[in-house]
Parts: structure tokens; sequence; C-alpha cells
């Protein structure tokens, strides 16, 4: 027998180098009970992200925005120290940016600066979420801004309709909450309930900082000692797993517009797990073959697109479609599935997707706030070490693991329409038939 | 309204009034497009990989091109600011030029010529025995090293020759140029430079090969080779001779690539894992020496060219600024457009192109840069191995590659350029301002005026926006080493629109008085062009574009000073500048109107701004 050593393993064997090289630069220590990860990378920029732990499992349905509105409320309203207006020109004038997200398994605020402004940074960052004056002027002022934001952001339809998928396939748990609220529940709110939800989350225990830039730890040590660190001690905080889900199902809503839309969401596996980078490569596969199907169809305006899920408690796949004719996209997007499925994938698709999947994964993460980014999503998934390992991961996956785990997340689909109602039925709506023969070991060719 | 289909045909070109109190030559003419800086996006693949929003469907080696503002150092600056700052736009918006305002910077876009390292030797390496005495440099021209008489035969001959390319390399030389620790300057044998940046920031390397070579150095039937050539760097090459072949490499690699030409730099640039760097260096190598151009990949690219020429041409500002132009830097105004001539492009051949290949694209009128998660060494090592016996043709650049000397304006001129498509009276007023080539510290100091210029705190905004005379207001500049205009742009309200220019040449006459910016104005705007440089140069994917931009309408010292240059300026710098490019200086003032509004406002010839006090 002849023993083949292709070159990807030889690749992969120098991504375990390179890996080791890159985790190198990251150290993740405590600063009186704060949790601090730094990655130190040349350059003028700074990113500091402030994550908070729990996302949706932090507040009751009733409450869902309360935490961006908490967030955004502290990094642009008044602090006891200054007014929003006067934190707002010290910024612009610093060239500090600012951001604030609550999601579905964790929520942060983030700053990125130039370096030379260090101490008025942290100053400032210290400034609003230590003594932030969370007050009515502002309370009414931000709430209002957040709606008015959530109404741009709902208008484009296919936005609404990953709010919708979520609710629908994800009824009765915290995924079921939209973490940006809704009109009810922003205008349900009190500053009380804004002021309490602040002190409950923004806790050392609760939170861990992300710190990218040119910075020494003896340096961000005594910073952190002097601003973040003065956060209250707090409480660890339970956050449930998500366990049930609703499963197959259609929800279809009628909405006058010129284009219909249509998601398909199916079960996920984690994303930072080999399954999950297998399911990522063979989501992004799969909607390179439902391109190609659409394309040879030849009547559709836009194609179909596959995208891993990215969430944390219980990550999901989508499928979506907007288009004219949605009871015939739906019949092509099952029946590529389907095919695509029973098929499997090939070696040569695999491994001409493996480099640019790579390539195009990393040129999203270059920015400093990015890389804080990455670090804090794995942190918040259990370990920032899992930001590391996705090179060798993918240089080192086989196409008939691809194509094992893509078959197992088809178990499901929980459809969700959002158009005109004359232009479907709810049986266009079906479920993916899974293979009748399991995936074969061997790959093929 | 939907514009006829004038593919290959041009646009009907539009009445020109010349000059002021002259006479009023009414000509048609064709145009050629103006000197938009260009991009060119190229993927093998449908890329966005976690995009879930509607996509138009595309052919998996789709071909994406898009035009962009010309100026790209401070499109990317601002790009970055933007992005780092998106929670604060609402709060710090910028003057909304809209597709007006990148044509805007179309003017700016000026020439490049090479810039000679001084100091460096380079003969040919022969091959199979080279003979030859080469100085190494340590970026500032002075010899380090020296090879004798190497003799290399047989199959051991490019081995050899790399090895010893890559030895005579000798030991690193750190701070070159005043450049940060983490960048690494060395220059081949055959006078390549190569730059790496060392950036652990992600697992990528890119690669960006830039070439003093763009508008600037055509002449007037030259002009948009450049252009062309960019469109074809990475088409079919001697080792990947089809097109299966070369989209097979960039698959198998996951190549990102990605070029621009502007007047002073054509840059070639691609992004991939830092795993396959030696093969991604491999692969820009073989574009860039061994090019094939084939007649049907020419010809493929006249439609692409010619969408991109529609696209400028269906905003009536272009024709504003091809006029301005052509007044402002006259016989060589076709060195401003890097956009190209589209008979120039229709009838460019192999043979035009295998010359300017010869000529430009030599080791010593390149830049190599190499940025990501990479070592310096490994990759000096490699570039020696793919560069290192690159050879400069007989009849290539020899260094001395010129660029005409741009005529000084004699005398102010007006322009009107009239379209039925313009919506409102436009103003544009251009004078030739500082090139690096000339005085160095006036492009700095143009810099930090344009900015505070433009500010809605200005006293030029207040005497034309808060006042009403005028919606806006802009004042540009854009470093160049041979050609750059200073544009001061204005969209008066139609029925002020003498008044309006009668104020902004009060205001611009005020513009030498050290008093006319406080000392906040200025403090604020250096420290603002400060933190837009640095935003910047924080990804090392977009380091390498701005540091080629500079080797190319500077030099890397440039650079490396910037921050400090334009921190060390004072009121009386800024007004010098003033006083010599702007307020004692002749300029080209367009306006653009319709027949109707130029009827309405009986505007068939009118005063340039600022020239009341000439």
């Amino acid at each position: 027998m002849t023993t083949i050593i292709r070159p990807v393993f030889l690749i992969a064997s120098l991504m375990l180098g390179l890996l080791a090289q890159a985790q190198e630069h990251v150290t993740a220590f405590d600063v009186e009970g704060l949790k601090v990860i730094l990655k130190r990378v040349p350059g003028d920029i700074v990113a500091a992200r402030l994550y908070v732990r729990g996302g949706t499992a932090n507040y009751p349905i009733e409450q869902q925005g309360v935490e961006q509105l908490a967030l955004e409320m502290a990094l642009y309203g008044d602090s006891e120290n200054r007014s929003a207006s006067a934190i707002s020109e010290t910024a612009n004038s610093i060239g500090l940016g600012r951001s604030a997200k609550s999601g579905y398994d964790y929520g942060y605020l983030g700053v990125t600066f130039p370096k030379r402004y260090w101490d008025t940074s942290w100053e400032l960052l210290s400034d609003v979420l230590i003594r932030p004056q969370l007050n009515a002027e502002d309370f009414s002022r931000i709430r209002d801004e957040l709606y008015a934001k959530n109404r741009r952001n709902n208008e484009p339809a296919e936005q609404l309709i990953d709010a919708l998928s979520m609710q629908n396939t994800f009824t009765g748990t915290d995924y079921e909450k939209i973490p940006y609220g809704t009109e009810g529940s922003l205008y349900g709110l009190s500053l009380d309930n804004v002021k309490q939800h602040f002190d409950d989350i923004m806790t050392k225990t609760n939170c861990f900082l992300v710190v990218v830039g040119d910075v020494s730890r003896g340096e961000l040590e005594n910073t952190v000692a002097s601003t973040l660190a003065l956060l209250p001690e707090g409480e660890q905080r339970q956050v449930a797993p998500i366990d049930t889900v609703v499963g197959a199902g259609a929800n279809i809503q009628h909405q006058d517009l010129d284009l219909n839309h249509v998601q398909g969401r199916t079960p996920a596996p984690d994303r930072y797990s080999d399954a999950g980078v297998a399911n990522m490569l063979g989501m992004q596969l799969l909607s390179d073959r439902l391109g190609q199907a659409a394309a040879a169809s030849g009547n559709l305006d836009y194609a179909p697109t596959a995208v891993a899920g990215m969430e944390h408690r219980y990550p999901t796949n989508t499928l979506y479609i907007s288009t004219g004719d949605p009871a015939g996209e739906l019949k092509l997007i099952i029946k590529t599935v389907e095919e695509t499925l029973a098929e499997g994938f090939s070696e040569a698709e695999l491994e001409a997707k493996k480099p640019f999947f790579l390539t195009l994964n990393y040129l999203g993460q270059e920015s400093a706030d990015a890389q804080a980014h990455a670090l804090g999503d794995a942190e918040a998934a259990g370990d920032w070490r899992k930001a590391f390992g996705l090179t060798a991961q993918v240089l080192d996956m086989s196409v008939a693991d691809v194509n094992r785990v893509l078959a197992a997340q088809f178990e499901w689909v929980n459809w969700t329409y959002l158009g005109n109602l004359s232009q479907v039925l709810t049986e266009d709506f079906a479920q993916i038939k899974q293979p009748v023969k399991p995936q074969p070991d061997g790959e093929k060719n | 309204m939907k514009q006829p289909d004038q593919k290959k045909t041009g646009n009907p070109r539009h009445q020109r009034v010349k000059n002021t109190a002259e006479d009023t030559d009414a000509d048609t003419e064709k145009d050629n497009g103006n000197a938009a800086y260009t991009i060119c996006q190229f993927s093998a693949q449908r890329s966005g990989q976690s995009s879930r929003k509607r996509k138009k469907r595309d052919d998996p080696a789709k071909v994406l091109f898009a035009t962009h503002c010309p100026e790209v150092c401070r499109q990317f600056r601002n790009d970055q600011v933007k992005a780092a700052q998106k929670e604060e736009q609402a709060q710090a918006k910028q003057p909304e030029l809209g597709g007006i305002g990148l044509l805007i910077f179309g003017l700016h876009f000026a020439v490049t010529k090479e810039q000679l390292i001084p100091g460096v030797i380079t003969q040919p390496l022969e091959v199979p025995i080279v003979e030859y005495e080469n100085l190494m440099t340590d970026g500032h021209g002075s010899a380090k090293y020296v090879l004798h008489s190497v003799e290399i035969k047989d199959g051991m001959q490019r081995a050899l020759l790399t090895i010893l390319v890559f030895l005579s390399f000798g030991p690193l030389v750190f701070g070159q140029f005043g450049l940060p620790e983490n960048f690494h300057h060395r220059t081949l044998p055959n006078g390549l430079e190569v730059l790496v940046v060392e950036n652990p920031a992600v697992p990528l390397a890119t690669i960006e090969l830039a070439v003093r070579h763009g508008a600037i150095h055509e002449a007037a039937d030259e002009n948009g080779l450049s252009h062309l050539y960019e469109h074809l760097f990475f088409k079919t090459n001697a080792q990947y001779p089809s097109a299966d072949s070369i989209i097979g490499r960039i698959n198998e690699l996951g190549i990102v690539f990605n070029a621009t030409t502007g007047d002073e730099r054509v840059n070639y640039f691609i992004s991939l894992s830092n795993a396959f760097l030696n093969e991604g260096i491999d692969f820009m190598a073989a574009a860039a020496r061994s090019p094939r151009f084939s007649a049907e990949e020419i010809e493929r690219e006249f439609d692409i060219l010619e969408s991109k020429l529609q696209r400028a041409e269906s905003n009536p500002v272009h024709f504003m600024i091809q006029d301005i132009n052509k007044a402002l830097w006259g016989e060589h105004a076709s060195r401003k457009n890097a956009l190209g001539a589209r008979d120039v492009i229709y009838n460019a051949t192999t043979a035009q192109l295998e010359a300017m290949h010869r000529r430009y694209f030599v080791p010593d009128n390149c830049i190599l840069l190499v940025s990501g998660d990479v070592d310096h060494e490994k990759v000096m090592q490699r570039c020696a191995q793919a560069f290192g016996d690159w050879e400069k043709p007989a009849d290539g650049a020899d260094n001395t590659i010129q660029v005409p000397e741009f005529n000084p304006l004699e005398a102010s001129v007006g322009v009107i350029t009239l379209d039925d498509r313009t919506q409102t009276p436009l103003v544009l007023a251009a004078f030739q301002g500082p090139v690096t080539s000339k005085d160095r510290t006036a492009t700095f100091a143009a810099d930090v005026l344009t900015y505070m210029l433009s500010q809605a705190t200005s006293r030029l905004n207040a005497a034309l926006i808060k006042s009403e005379l005028a919606y806006q207001v802009a004042v540009g500049y854009n470093t160049q080493k041979y050609a750059s205009p200073i544009t001061v742009f204005l969209v008066p309200q139609p029925q002020y629109i003498q008044a309006a220019m009668d104020t902004l040449s009060a205001e611009i006459n005020k513009w030498q008085d050290p008093d006319y910016f406080t000392e906040e104005e200025l403090d604020q705007a250096k420290k603002m062009l400060v933190i837009q440089e640095l935003y910047s140069r924080s990804t090392p994917s977009e380091v390498v574009h701005n540091l080629s931009y500079w080797w190319a309408s500077a030099d890397l010292k440039y650079f490396s000073e910037y921050t400090d240059r334009i921190e060390a300026l004072t009121r009386e710098d800024i007004a010098r500048v003033a006083a010599d490019y702007i307020v004692g200086a002749p300029n080209v003032t367009g306006i653009l109107l319709t027949k109707d509004m130029q009827r309405m406002l009986e505007m068939d010839s009118f005063t340039p701004l600022n020239t009341t006090e000439q």
C-alpha cells in the first residue's frame, strides 16, 4: 500500500506551529477580580471591550431591550463627572470610537482609540462605566433613539426576518427575546428597570475585559486596577441552557413587499468544535451549490444563501432567499439541499473551499476591534483559546466529516416567510428528506 | 432617466465655454474620462462567507469592478475612522458631497513619477555566469555589502543564485527611514525594494507590488494604458498560461486580489492565508514578471473599462473636472487622467503593453510589500528566490523616467461646463498646489489648511453656509509628487451664486493671515489628521497601501515623519502655503450649469474666484 502524504496535512502541521505562535501574543490574568485578556500586537490603535455575560438570559421577555438600553445610556449618557456632550466632544477630539451591543449570548461596551490617548480614553471609559448617571433625561432620549434605530434596522425585510425566525424557532426560550427590544418592551421599561439591570450585570464577576494593542501587561494591570477594577464584585449569574426548540414548522406572515423573503432555520453544532468547523465549511459549500442551482434555473433575482450558526447556547444554521417566486425558489432550495446531502461534496470541492474560507474569514478580523471581538466571543463561549484553532481545524478537515456533519443538521427546518400570502402554500415549506443511506466513510472524488 | 447605450461611442460632448472675458469657443470634443482613481476588485469565488443578505447572483469567477475616490490614502483613512467611530458619525458628520465629492477628489489625483533610490547601483544578472559587483544598500543608499564575480552553472544556477542573493542581504538594519521596529526594509541586488510589516493580528499575509507607473507617465497617446495594464495583471502569464490554470491557482491558495491605478502609482495586492505565504510571493512574481497580454484578454477588458468610463461620464461633474484639468494642466492634462482615454484604450496592442512592461515593471521601479503574521526573514528569503533574478531588460526603465514639467498657470481662467443633467449650479476652483518633489513642507501644511477650512466650525463655513449663501463648501488637497491641485468646491444657493462667489473670494484672500485660524482650530486639525493617519495604518492589509502610496508620491521617510511634521506646523506655515499657492496664485474656476441655468443667470462668462487682488 502506498501512503500518500497530502500537502494539506503538512500545512496543518505547520499551522499547529503558527497556532502556538499566535497564542503567544495573548495573556489572560486577573485584576482584583476582573478577568482581563490582553492580545499584544504592534500598531497605534488600541481596542478595549468589556464583555457582559448572559445576553438574553439576563432579563425577562417583558424587558427585552433593557440591556441594550442600559449599555447605551452608560456610553452615550451623562456621567457623574461630565455631560453626554462633553463626553462626546472629548471622544471626538481624541479619535475614540464607542460601541455598545447586547446580543443573544452576551453584550459588550467597546472603545477604540489611538494609544497616545491611553490615559484620557481610560478616564472616559471608567467614567461612563463606574459613574454613569443613568438619569431620566438620557433614559427618554436614548430610548427614543434606540426605538428609531430599531425601526430603521427592521425596515429591510431581510433583517426583520432574522428576528422573526429566531422567535419562531425558539418560542418560550431566552432566544425568543429580541436583544434590541420592541416598541412595547422599550416603552414598558422604567428608569428604575434600567438602573437595576445595569447594577445587576455590570460586575467584575459577570464581566471580562479584552484589550488588543501595543500594550504591556503591567501597563494594563495598573490602568485596570484604578478604573474598571472599581466595579462591584457582584455574584455569579446563572445562565440556563437552551435545550428545547420548536423544531419543524412554517410561519407565514403577510407583508406587501417587492420581494418575498424566506428563511429556514436548522440546528447547528458548536461553532468552535470540529463539527462546528465542518458545519461552517459545509454551509459555504452548500451556499455555492444553491447559487449554482439558482443560476442554472435562470429566472431568479437573487441567489439563495446558506449561513452557519454562531450562537453559543443553541446555534442554528439558516437558509435564506429573497425572491419574486417564493414557491419555485423553495422547491429549488429543498431539492438542492436534498441532492447535496445525498451526494455529498467531493474532496476537490472542499479543498478548493478551504483557502478562501480562511482568507475571507480572517480579512474581516484584522482591526484591533475585530480581534477583540474574536477573543471575546471565544471567551464568552468558554475559553478565549478557542479563537486560535480555526486554521488548523479547517486545513485538517476531511470531506467525510463535512458530509457527515452537514447531513446531521437537517433533522428539522423551521421556515419563516415574509411576503405575499397568495404566492405560497403551506405545503411549499417542506422538510428536508434525509439521505436514505448514510455517507460512506471514504472520500468522494 | 436612463441614458442611451453609449458603449464605444462616447458621450455627446457638452458645450464648453472658455475663459472669462475672452472668447467663448463652444466646441464639441470627445471626452476621455476623468482622472478618477480606479480600483478593480477581483474575486475568483463567491465571496462573503457569512453574508446572509441578499446578493446578486454572480459567476464563480466573476470580476467585480468599482470606481472609487482617487485619493486612496485619504479614502482609506476616512474609512478607517468611520468604521472605528461608527457610533459617533451622527454627531460628527463630514460634509456630504456624495457622488460629486468623489469626482471632486478625482481632480486631485496628480502625477507620479519614479522615485530614484539614491545610491543604488544595479546591473543585470546574467545567467549562467553572473559577473557583477553589486552594492547592497541599507535603505539610505549607502553601500553595505559587495559581491564579486559569482559563477553559476547548469541546474544549480537558480538555487545558487537565490542563496547568494539572500545571503547578500546581510544582517538586518532596523529603523530604516525611521520606520517602526516591526517594519523591515531591504533592497535586493537588482534594486527591488522589499518592505515587510510583521503584525500577528490574524494568520494572513498581504502581498503588494507597487509600481511607479500611472497617468503621469503617459503621453496623451498612451493615456489609459496603465489602467488597461492593471486590468491584465492578474490574467494569464508564462507560469499560468490559461485562464483555468490561473483561476485554479487563485482558488487553491484562496487568494483575494485587487489592484488600483492612480496618477503616480499602480498597486497590485493579494491576501491569503499565511500558510501559503511562499506560494503567494511566487504567484505575485509570476504575474509581475511574465505577463502574456493575450489579445483575447485585452479585448475582454475593453468592455469592463468601457463600463467604468460610462460610469464616470454619468455624472456631469466629470465633464466640469475635465474642463478644469485642461485649463489647469494645459498640454499635460491627460497625465492627470488615471481612468484613461477611450480611444487609446481601444487601440491598445499587445506590443504596446509589452513595451510598457519592459519599461516600468523593472525591479528598481517597484516595491514589494508584505504584511501580516509573517516572519520577515522568511519573507526576505522567499522574495530573493522569486525576484532575485528578475532582470531589467535592455530597453527597460533606467531610473531616468522623466515626467515633464507642468507649466505654471499664467492667469486665472473661468470655465463654464454645460450639462442638462445638472441639478444645481456647482463651482469648483483649482489652484496648482504644492508637491513633494518641490516643496515638501508645504504639502504637510496644505493637509492642515484644507482640513481646517472644511470643518463645519470654520470661518469659511460661517461666511457661506451659516449666511445661507451656499449649501456646501469644502477645500481639498491630495499629496502628490509632481502635480496636485488645491480645490475649493462650492454648492451655492442658485439665486445667490454671484454673492456666494464674491464672498468666497473675499474669504480666500484672508487665508494668508495667520490670525484667520485660531490656535484651537490648528491644534484640533493637526490632532485629527494624525489620528486619521494612525487609523489608516492599523490593519495589516491596508498599511501596505498607505506605505506604497507615500513611497510613490514622496518616499518612505514621508510615511515615518508624517505625524511629527504635521504636529510641528505653525500658523505661519499655514499662512505661507495659503499665500504661495492660493491667495497669490492664479486658478481655474469652473461652473457647472444647464443651458437654462446659464440663460437665467445671464452667465456667458464670469470672473474667476480670487482675481480682484492680483
